[in-house]
């Protein structure tokens, strides 16, 4: 699979009374303190008007960082849109999934946040947003739920991860639903 | 085998003119990344394929505290003056007449997903636009759009935009007939004419199948046509348009004019034509400031207008085009099901009834009606596209309109559908009730992506919904039907000219510290297709405007007369009363005092007009010989690729090819009846360019033009790589040549400096 166009969700729980727009500060000073070194960062959107839209982002070269709410569940998304041409398909698990995960550790322990949030690391959602390469289809799920398996277990340092495709829709991404092991902390995905 | 680019996947499934369109573009971005095409032009040909530039595409952002670089990767790389090449852009996609299938949806769907933000935004013109766009993406999504009948060509630039029309064209009960249509007919008798090549700026035209309504809002255009008839001397009833010329908006706007008060069927296409070739010929191409046809009408005046318009008409070619779409006037949509009565207790379902009051009308055929689909701000998602997909599939078929309130419509909903229409929508997250209501607030995207924006007008335009709704007005029988538009600069893009309360973004400077503000404007006309402009109050912090919004409403229902419509209101109350309501809000205080004010709407930032870039709304002035002279230097790259591969045939006609083309764009400069038959352009050019020596260079004489004439004169079909080669050389000479002469032209013709 030559597809580079990953997204990664984690889901987070908050403390009540949060917002979506929370989070434009936080992004703000994200770009302002240059704290994501990975990423060349260009400037945050607000989306919070639109029912499951995607609430805001934080828009960089590389991919966008999404905080969600839909149906009252918070995720952070990272959706990949170039710089991942590899064949490598680990590599290309790899680098949104670290990139995630780091950009999760540091909401935890983001002080303009004045609620807490903590991320749950034992369900992540994982699509290939490339219709050329991985449309949705039953041929293409059987060739890459085995292979996308085995760069999340390389990931999580070899234990078991079990996938489930999610096949609601064919017109929607290529989309899998991963049950990670419970030693799968933000620090191991991160590193 | 698997085909691993788009180009490959979708082959044999655009149309051959917008597949080949396509690779030219896709060469132009490769030419340009080599530096083989100069910025400007390679602007000017991106922008008018659709690709627009955003906000911080310099390469500079202010994080609210200093201004930092953007360190993109492309480095020195850039896809126009100041706009670096990594830098995320725009792309405007054009739906002609707000008319879009399911198919099409999907598809947008897929583009906003893997290309944008998960996010498509309908514009105050009908368009889709999507951020965050890699040029480096355009191509295949050109491509993936042209493979559904969609073409994002001239969507920019100086050329002409999106031509819209009346969203319930074809359903509604006042309109003399269905200008869909003749809406789609100019649409595509205009895109990529010759005739409309050469503006000095944008053009915009606008279908309206009534005068007293909005929907149309032809005042506003540079062309407004307006559905008419006559009744003919054998009794008969003929079709025809109030022709109106020379509207506009931005920092000064104009009401367009009649030019003919009755255009037949026949005549829309020539005479539209017609005006196109006075605007390119004698419209201001230097002042970008004044080069809208609106201006070049009120320095010749309507009449002199009108006697170069008819001059014009006389001389055109004929055009079997002009009458030919004629024979397609049949309705364009067709109900999928049959018509219906609701059967529904009013007042079982308060949600379903509000929704119901605001967002459904009935259509002018029985058992039918109109669902308006308020979406926020104009944006959707790619699952509530794909909603609305099904939902018409399912309901209505492909009869969906975007509107130019940035909603869309889904037309021929059989009645007794309505109940279960409204429970998908709900699903969908796209039940809002208040559709053209004072909730349903219009915004362009102001500072949030737009490099000329001065004030967010969209985090007003939030902000304003959220506390309008929560006060229910959207059910008040007097301000309910106010219209609120914002416009996040002199641009006007929002149109907030023709709103009850108009809102336009300025900044003022208190203290030594920049205070975001809008210009309060009221009292503008909606209905008569924009039939007047509001007048401009003063300037009030932006984080005011909602107080100010709440004083308007307060005081209009307290004190209008019985039926008073709210710009009569505003005329009798007058302009200096309703200044002294608003004084204590203008005057700001200090930073310490009150820190909010010098911050925006949803920007946490503190407010700077740094980030204000080069607008691109204007296109680049690109003389038509240039874009012509480019394409020829194109041309040739690629006769250089097939002489590599070894096709000396294929390399010695693109040799002649870009002659040929080199030939044409200086033929093009005295003449715009030039077409593509070779003898005709090689006649042409040695008239009017070599007889009169105007291609004589002054070492080389006429040699180069010699080059062109043997070789298109010469046997090619046993051409050698070595004779091929030679030909690709002097065929570089010639164009070199040719762009001295368009120089050496362009002097000749400039006023003398004093």
């Amino acid at each position: 699979m030559q597809a580079s166009r990953i997204s990664v969700k984690l889901w987070f729980s908050a403390d009540d009374g949060l917002e979506l727009d929370d989070f434009v500060p936080v992004f703000h000073a994200w770009i302002r303190e240059k704290k994501l070194a990975d990423e060349v960062m260009i400037d945050v959107a607000d989306y919070a008007h639109v029912e499951n839209g995607p609430g805001v982002l934080l828009v960089c070269h590389e991919g966008h960082y999404v905080i969600e709410r839909h149906a009252d569940r918070w995720a952070l998304v990272y959706h990949r849109k170039r710089g991942g041409e590899t064949d490598d398909l680990d590599r290309r698990v790899e680098v949104p999934l670290r990139r995630l995960a780091f950009a999760a550790r540091l909401l935890e322990g983001e002080p303009e946040l004045s609620k807490k949030v903590r991320f749950e690391t034992s369900t992540l959602e994982l699509a290939v947003r490339c219709r050329l390469h991985a449309p949705n289809t039953p041929e293409i799920r059987a060739t890459l739920v085995p292979a996308i398996e085995g760069a999340l277990q390389t990931r999580v340092g070899g234990d078991r991860v079990e996938l489930e495709a999610l096949a609601d829709d064919p017109r929607k991404p290529f989309t899998v639903r991963a049950r990670l092991p419970q030693a799968a902390s933000l620090d191991r995905l991160a590193a | 085998m698997t085909a691993t680019t788009w180009k490959d996947r979708l082959a044999g499934r655009l149309a051959p003119e917008l597949e080949q369109e396509i690779d030219v573009f896709d060469k132009q971005l490769e030419l340009r990344r080599e530096g083989k095409i100069e910025e400007k032009l390679f602007a000017e040909t991106r922008l008018r394929r659709g690709a627009y530039g955003q906000r911080y595409d310099n390469g500079r952002r202010h994080d609210g505290v200093r201004e930092q670089t953007i360190a993109f990767p492309s480095g020195e790389l850039t896809k126009g003056p100041e706009t670096v090449w990594d830098a995320p852009g725009m792309m405007r996609i054009k739906i002609p007449f707000g008319a879009l299938s399911a198919e099409q949806l999907e598809v947008l769907a897929e583009l906003a997903e893997e290309y944008s933000d998960d996010i498509l935004h309908v514009t105050t013109r009908q368009d889709i636009q999507l951020h965050f766009i890699h040029i480096d993406d355009t191509p295949d999504l050109m491509r993936r759009l042209a493979a559904v009948g969609i073409t994002t060509r001239e969507a920019c630039g100086n050329s002409v935009r999106n031509v819209t029309a009346c969203p319930t064209a074809g359903v509604c009960k006042g309109e003399a007939f269905d200008v869909s249509p003749y809406a789609k007919a100019l649409t595509y008798f205009l895109l990529g004419h010759p005739d409309t090549q050469d503006f000095g700026r944008k053009f915009k035209v606008a279908f309206s199948g009534c005068m007293q309504e909005a929907c149309g809002l032809a005042h506003i255009h540079d062309l407004g046509l307006v559905a008419t008839t006559r009744t003919t001397e054998g009794g008969g009833v003929e079709r025809g348009f109030v022709f109106l010329v020379g509207g506009g908006l931005g920092a000064v706007p104009q009401q367009a004019l009649v030019l003919e008060s009755f255009v037949s069927e026949d005549e829309l296409l020539p005479l539209s034509q017609a005006v196109c070739r006075v605007f390119a010929r004698h419209g201001e191409k230097n002042n970008r400031a004044r080069a809208r046809l609106k201006f070049l009408i009120k320095k010749l005046g309507l009449e002199k207008f009108r006697e170069l318009v008819l001059e014009e008409r006389e001389r055109i070619p004929h055009d079997e085009r002009w009458t030919a779409y004629k024979a397609d006037i049949a309705p364009q949509d067709e109900p999928l099901r049959p018509p219906s009565t609701l059967l529904r207790k009013a007042g079982a379902d308060p949600v379903f009834d509000e929704w119901y009051s605001t967002n459904v009308k009935p259509q002018r055929q029985d058992g039918y009606s109109v669902v308006t689909v308020t979406m926020p701000l104009g944006d959707f998602t790619p699952d509530q596209a794909r909603g609305l997909a099904d939902i018409a599939r399912e309901y209505t078929g492909d009869t969906i309109r975007l509107t130019v309130e940035q909603n869309l419509v889904l037309r021929w909903v059989s009645n007794a559908d309505i109940p279960a229409v409204f429970a998908r929508l709900q699903a969908l997250g796209l039940a809002e009730a208040g559709a053209g209501s004072i909730v349903d607030v219009t915004a362009c995207p102001g500072t949030d992506t737009c490099k000329l924006g001065i004030s967010a007008s969209r985090g007003l335009a939030g902000e304003l919904r959220t506390r309008l709704a929560a006060r229910g007005l959207q059910a008040d029988q007097a301000v309910g039907q106010l219209r609120i538009k914002v416009s996040g600069c002199f641009n006007s893009c929002g149109q907030h000219h023709i709103s009850d309360l108009g809102f336009l973004g300025v900044g003022r400077n208190v203290g030594g510290r920049r205070v975001p503000h809008f210009q309060v404007v009221v009292g503008g006309q909606w209905t008569r297709n924009g039939g007047a402009y509001g007048l401009a109050i003063g300037a009030v912090p932006s984080k005011r405007i909602p107080e100010v919004v709440d004083r308007f409403t307060e005081r209009y229902v307290t004190e209008r007369t019985k039926d008073e419509g709210f710009q009569d209101f505003i005329g009798r109350v007058g302009k200096k009363q309703i200044r002294e309501m608003l004084s204590d809000l203008m005057v700001v205080p200090g930073y310490e005092e009150a820190p909010d004010l010098y911050r925006d709407w949803a920007d946490p930032r503190e407010y700077t007009i740094s980030d204000i870039g080069v607008g691109e709304c204007a296109g680049e002035i690109v003389s038509v010989a240039r874009f012509g002279l480019s394409d020829a230097e194109r041309i040739v790259y690629e006769a250089q690729d097939r002489l590599e591969a070894g096709d000396a045939i294929g390399a010695v006609e693109g040799a002649l090819l870009a002659m040929l083309t080199a030939a044409k764009a200086l033929v093009r400069v005295q003449t715009f009846d030039i077409g593509d038959d070779p003898e005709q352009i090689v006649s042409e050019f040695r008239t009017r360019f070599y007889d009169t020596q105007l291609f004589s260079d002054r070492f080389a004489g006429g040699k180069f033009a010699h080059y062109f004439f043997r070789l298109h004169e010469k046997d090619r079909s046993s051409t050698s790589l070595d004779d091929a080669h030679q030909h690709i050389e002097e065929a570089q000479m010639f164009i070199e040549a040719a762009y001295a002469c368009d120089e050496r032209l362009g002097q000749m013709a400039a006023p003398a400096a004093e």
